[in-house]
């Protein structure tokens, strides 16, 4: 299955280029977190090809930092930045995810591995793997856990309420129906968890490609302007 | 331009797929998101079991 998670790479960074471009087009912080975030997805599933072929354990600890605690937190403060209005809060929560982020990575590559990481087998998953190689203290465990909440709340959350309002509104069709193809794909990756505990490892690395391809073609969809838009509309008075 | 001087977003006309569908798609999505989010805090808790 490594040549799924490849495709997942290959889409995750030339995703992470059309957002960086549209940043420097428009220069909204949201733009500038949602790049950070797929560059961390990227190197969520290309950490995971590495480890199809060989251990490594700056691989796995990317792996772990990228995929399991850091991309969803950061795409979801992309949309905390499109949606919070109130002055001062969202760069708020941006300092504290980049504070939480950096003490991540000290705890995830401070932490030693365990001899099992000996017997890592490159044709089971590392989400499969990783409980018994890597050390996790209760801290590291508790802002997994918090990051992920976070992550995964603001994304989809956002997503469907952008798409709700546009909805209720009868307004802007295409950004409704990005917005919901965001929110499906950002849910495929947390869903893969669900997949590997009803035995179904190989469904992960599925979830991750659909999930990073609906949230492509959302944002796709989105931003997408209609030509009709561009033309100056005559006016009677 | 609206009285704010704001350009009015553009409207479109609802089909009654637009109207039912799309609802029902959200919910669906809003029951995944609480049910993931419950899954997630319940296996990082170890209260299911790891595959």
């Amino acid at each position: 299955m490594h040549y799924i998670s490849i495709i997942s790479t290959l889409i995750a960074f030339i995703f992470a280029a059309a957002v960086f471009i549209r940043y420097q087009e428009r220069k909204g912080l949201h733009l500038l977190l949602w790049g950070v975030g797929l560059v961390f997805y990227g190197l969520g599933t290309l950490t995971e090809v590495v480890l199809g072929f060989t251990f490594n354990e700056l691989a796995l600890k990317i792996w772990y930092l990228t995929g399991a605690m850091l991309t969803a937190a950061w795409l979801g403060q992309g949309t905390v930045h499109l949606l919070v209005r109130k002055r001062g809060v969202a760069f708020t929560l941006t300092l504290i995810l980049a504070a939480v982020s950096i003490l991540s990575a000290v705890l995830v590559f401070v932490a030693p591995l365990t001899p099992a990481a000996a017997a890592f087998n490159i044709s089971r998953p590392a989400s499969e793997q990783y409980k018994e190689i890597m050390t996790r203290d209760g801290l590291t465990i508790l802002l997994t856990i918090l990051l992920n909440i976070y992550g995964t709340f603001t994304l989809v959350g956002g997503a469907i309420y952008s798409a709700y309002l546009f909805w209720r509104k009868k307004v802007l069709f295409n950004r409704m129906i990005g917005n919901i193809l965001i929110a499906a794909g950002a849910m495929m990756p947390a869903l893969g968890g669900t997949f590997l505990r009803l035995g179904l490892p190989d469904w992960l690395y599925v979830s991750e490609l659909v999930g990073v391809i609906l949230m492509y073609f959302g944002f796709t969809q989105a931003t997408y302007k209609p030509v009709a838009e561009n033309k100056p509309v005559a006016t009677t008075s | 331009m609206s009285a704010s001087g704001k350009k009015p977003s553009r409207k479109f006309h609802s089909s009654p797929w637009t109207d039912r569908l799309v609802p029902v798609i959200l919910v669906l999505l809003a029951t995944l998101l609480i049910g993931t989010l419950v899954l997630v805090v319940l296996s990082l808790l170890g209260v299911l079991p790891s595959p």
